[in-house]
């Protein structure tokens, strides 16, 4: 099992302001599936850009970060960049991410191409189509016929074609149905257990949490004095 | 008949590799490129000009050595048009346009209004065939550029063109450079048409500055038909279908008595009754902007 160690994480966007994190101490395990959860602007985007290493200039980061026995070190208020090549993400909005006029074995194939795609006929997919059965998707459907759910699905295997071990999604349900989101929360589950994931969603579904995850959400809560704490619901 | 289906292959063939760069450019990255047309005329004047000195040279030294001088006029004008775009951040229909006139002004320049290759001996033809000399040539260059396209919309490269004009966000988000792209699709485009340009001029006997009037709305043409028989994208059916296709409507017109000087409204009738069929039966032809 691998573990995400964050330990004493302080963070603010600037000198003058207070501190936006303070003293941050969570771990997250492989396998598993963690929904972050809190009000608007309370800063769920702000930690995943910790995470992502996309970060405004001058803010302010301190602290350890240590991922699977390995200490990364917290540079020019940067975690090491060795640390963001496991980290990907999901966007809320996945039509950005597919390819609508081609199958989902092309999209698949799409998501590996190097920086300059070259001269090269297409490389063979590194996941796992197994799964995708399972959730009645089939590689030579057109991108068109599949549902909301099922694209969500082909979002995440697309990011996985590339080297993952920390998945983290923004609202990946907002604009899905009760059936819809059961299967994608089904799919994250399996998919952190198959493959040794962790992965992080921030959700503002009361409900879904509830049905999931009762030990694995994180409420992130702000104090009079603008600072933000995370820490596992109790 | 079969002096017309000959006609009408010859034309197919000689028009083939400028359908080829606009379903390049219009059809897969959906972009707005009137260049083609300044390529067609600058890839033709380029190759034309090579023409006197390649007189008493090997064939096979000067067929490439043409070739290779169309292809690279043709790419010339897709970089200007590209670079223009991609680092002037000039909307890609302005940069065409104004590349247009930088290029219409560079071919008067370098050549004149009118070149004549009277007198010259015809690279594409073979003495040995009395009637349509070029029409082996011609089928090889076909072959040729068909096995290459065919290839190339197999590899990363190809596929990246499609996606560009499908979903252009998707670059930015899996961190693949899409002006890369961009610049590769547009000067490939272009120098398929400069090829064309080449190959008209050569065949025809002269190269002329206004010779790329209208090439533009022969590709929609052309492609919207190809489109209506094929509908597969980076498939090479469809291109191949639609030059086909508009040569032989050509060709029945003329055989009926159409004089050919309203063939260009034919087109632009053509092209709104498809559209207008296909919206009619609640089936819409998959188009966008550009109607490809």
């Amino acid at each position: 099992m691998k573990k995400l160690i964050i330990k004493d994480m302080n963070f603010k966007f600037n000198e003058q302001q207070n501190y936006f994190f303070h003293t941050i101490n969570i771990t997250f395990k492989s396998g598993n599936t963690y929904f972050i959860q809190g009000k608007n602007g309370v800063g769920k985007s702000t930690f995943f850009s910790i995470l992502q290493g996309t970060l405004p200039h001058h803010s302010l980061l301190t602290g350890t970060v240590n991922f699977n026995n390995t200490e990364f070190i917290i540079n020019n208020n940067c975690i090491d960049q060795k640390l963001y090549s496991h980290v990907k993400t999901v966007v809320q909005n996945v039509n950005t991410m597919i390819v609508n006029s081609m199958t989902v074995e092309e999209n698949l194939k799409l998501a590996g191409l190097p920086t300059y795609p070259r001269c090269k006929p297409l490389s063979s997919i590194i996941a796992l189509p197994a799964i995708m059965h399972e959730f009645m998707i089939d590689p030579l459907m057109n991108v068109e016929q599949l549902s909301g759910g099922q694209k969500q699905i082909l979002a995440i295997m697309m990011t996985l074609q590339k080297p993952t071990q920390i998945l983290l999604l923004d609202e990946p349900t907002a604009a899905l149905d009760e059936k819809n989101t059961h299967m994608v929360i089904q799919f994250l589950n399996t998919l952190a257990q198959k493959i040794d994931l962790i992965i992080l969603i921030i959700t503002h579904d009361k409900e879904l949490t509830q049905t999931y995850a009762q030990d694995r959400t994180i409420i992130i809560k702000k104090d009079v004095n603008e600072t933000r704490t995370i820490a596992f619901e109790s | 008949m079969i002096e017309m289906a000959l006609i009408i292959i010859e034309q197919a063939l000689l028009h083939f590799p400028l359908i080829l760069g606009a379903y390049i450019s219009v059809s897969l990255m959906k972009i707005p490129d009137l260049s083609i047309e300044s390529a067609y005329v600058f890839g033709a004047f380029l190759a034309s000009l090579m023409i006197p000195a390649l007189q008493n040279m090997p064939f096979i030294f000067a067929f490439l050595t043409v070739i290779c001088t169309s292809l690279i006029g043709g790419a010339t004008v897709g970089l200007v048009a590209g670079l223009l775009t991609q680092y002037a951040r000039i909307p890609h229909l302005l940069s065409s346009i104004l590349t247009i006139g930088i290029f219409h002004g560079i071919s008067q320049l370098i050549a004149g209004v009118y070149l004549s290759l009277s007198g010259y001996n015809n690279i594409l033809a073979l003495d040995s065939i009395t009637l349509h000399p070029e029409l082996l040539i011609l089928s090889v260059i076909f072959i040729i550029c068909s096995c290459v396209l065919y290839y190339f919309f197999k590899t990363e490269l190809g596929y990246s063109l499609a996606v560009l004009g499908n979903n252009p966000n998707f670059f930015a988000h899996y961190g693949i450079s899409s002006s890369y792209i961009f610049m590769t699709g547009i000067m490939s485009a272009n120098a398929l048409a400069g090829l064309s340009g080449y190959l008209f001029a050569q065949s025809n006997g002269f190269a002329d500055i206004n010779m790329g009037f209208g090439k533009l709305l022969l590709c929609v043409t052309a492609l919207i038909l190809g489109k209506t028989i094929h509908k597969k994208t980076l498939s090479l059916i469809t291109p191949i279908a639609g030059i086909f296709s508009y040569f032989a409507l050509q060709q029945l017109l003329l055989k009926v008595g159409f004089d050919l000087r309203y063939f260009t409204m034919i087109q632009a009738l053509v092209i709104v009754t498809i559209l207008i069929v296909h919206h009619t039966k609640n089936k819409p032809l998959t188009t966008d902007h550009l109607g490809v």
